[in-house]
């Protein structure tokens, strides 16, 4: 069944924030963000329920690591290229500060850790960890990468006491 | 309290983690779990203290797990950097180790320069800083067996090196050699590698460059040492160039551009002057 679409995302819908913003330029603070996001998983937690939302998020930030790699990384020409360049849009995004534990492309399985991480970096400890939307985004930039699946958990969060997040990301196909 | 929790609550004040708790204990439920998170802490501290990076410590957050943790997963990204420049990637920096950090990356910069270095005292002609014959070898081998053909060979001699260096010393046949390098080094393209593999013998590989293009960096060679200025002897080159097409067809090819600059060299000789007089 079509569904009429009024949000579908293109990265032209970031606009030209030079022109938009010429006084206040490309940054806002990070409490903007959290606020945003934040509030938004708490309506649709409130309409769809805890694992919808969860769901919605794994894709939002699935949809959200497509673009990214088809926008921001360029051209790249390996695994190592490819964590390279990561690295760098991360940090230039101020996204977060992406480091690897393990990286086993044959076997297709991969640990990396994102510190200062902009979805949850100093929230407060709720024994459980949030960043769904990072597991979502962290998939897509790995399926885009080698043109496999990935299952991607997030094993330890600043919200279960660690200071980084750390995620396992498994090929599954 | 009873006593027997009290007797575990100041055992574990002073540091030590009981082996069990008494299931009579008042509250044995709540002790166990404190006696197993302390028990797991110390085992993966235990672990990390002797350089075991492998062990998990998931069941448990809070921030005493959640630190040891954070050091867990930064050592095994330090591993993960050290195999990497291991590997060859000299741009790994740590920045997360405090002093730690500073000093393995000033380690890891001099790596980098030392094997710069290397790689050039391997490489590199030490007179001119074109690459040299063994280079040129392995060079040549790899462009032979590769997908960048056609691929053009130029080689050049530089004429009256010998009388110059009889005449003049071999300081000024250095000078002379170099010059023939700066021209050369000039006269052809950012992908092209010059080598110079003799005393007076150059070659150039030209990649992705047929027949037509070759010429046209021969004529560049020609006009560059037409146009040559400064002071010192003047350079006279002898070229010739040939075009491989396929694989395995470069040594042919060497061959050609090796004779036809002969039949250059010859053609100087026959109409040489006597070399020009160094100015003084």
């Amino acid at each position: 069944m079509d569904v009429e679409r009024k949000y579908r995302f293109t990265w032209e819908q970031l606009g030209d924030v030079d022109l938009g913003r010429p006084n206040l330029g490309p940054y806002a603070k990070v409490e903007v963000y959290r606020l945003m996001q934040l509030c938004v998983r708490d309506a649709i937690e409130s309409e769809y329920g805890m694992a919808a939302t969860d769901r919605i998020f794994y894709r939002a930030g699935y949809l959200a690591g497509e673009e990214l790699y088809r926008n921001a990384l360029g051209h790249i020409t390996g695994l190592k290229d490819f964590f390279k360049k990561l690295q760098s849009v991360l940090r230039e995004m101020g996204i977060g500060i992406l480091r690897i534990e393990e990286s086993d492309l044959d076997n297709g399985r991969f640990v990396i850790t994102v510190s200062e991480d902009l979805d949850c970096s100093g929230l407060p400890e709720t024994g459980y960890e949030i960043c769904t939307y990072d597991e979502g985004l962290i998939a897509a930039l790995l399926n885009s990468f080698t043109g496999k699946k990935f299952d991607v958990k997030e094993v330890d969060c600043w919200c279960t006491g660690s200071k980084a997040c750390r995620f396992v990301a498994e090929m599954s196909e | 309290m009873d006593n027997c929790t009290r007797l575990i609550l100041e055992e574990m004040a002073s540091g030590r983690i009981p082996e069990a708790v008494e299931a009579h204990c008042e509250y044995a439920g709540e002790l166990e779990r404190l006696r197993a998170y302390l028990a797991a802490l110390r085992q993966f501290t235990l672990a990390l203290c002797q350089g075991d990076l492998s062990q998990k410590l998931e069941t448990y957050g809070g921030p005493v797990a959640g630190s040891l943790k954070t050091l867990q997963a930064n050592l095994r990204h330090l591993t993960w950097q050290t195999k990497q420049i291991a590997a060859g990637d000299f741009s790994q920096r740590v920045d997360f180790m405090g002093d730690f950090s500073e000093a393995f990356n000033t380690m890891v910069e001099k790596l980098d320069a030392a094997m710069t270095n290397l790689v050039n005292l391997n490489t590199r002609d030490t007179l001119t800083g074109l690459y040299n014959r063994a280079y040129f070898d392995a060079e040549f081998g790899r462009l032979d067996h590769g997908r960048d053909f056609p691929v053009s060979i130029v080689m050049a001699d530089l004429n009256g090196l010998k009388q110059v260096n009889d005449r003049h010393g071999h300081a000024t046949g250095d000078v002379l050699i170099k010059k023939a390098a700066d021209i050369l080094k000039v006269a052809v393209r950012g992908g092209d590698m010059v080598a110079r593999i003799g005393g007076d013998e150059f070659v150039i590989t030209l990649p992705r460059t047929g027949v037509d293009s070759a010429n046209v960096i021969l004529s560049r060679i020609r006009a560059c040492i037409a146009e040559q200025g400064g002071t010192g002897p003047e350079v006279s080159l002898a070229v010739g160039a040939a075009t491989a097409h396929y694989s395995g067809s470069m040594q042919q090819a060497l061959t050609e551009a090796d004779q036809r600059m002969y039949h250059d060299k010859s053609e100087y000789k026959r109409q040489a002057a006597p070399l020009s007089p160094l100015p003084t």
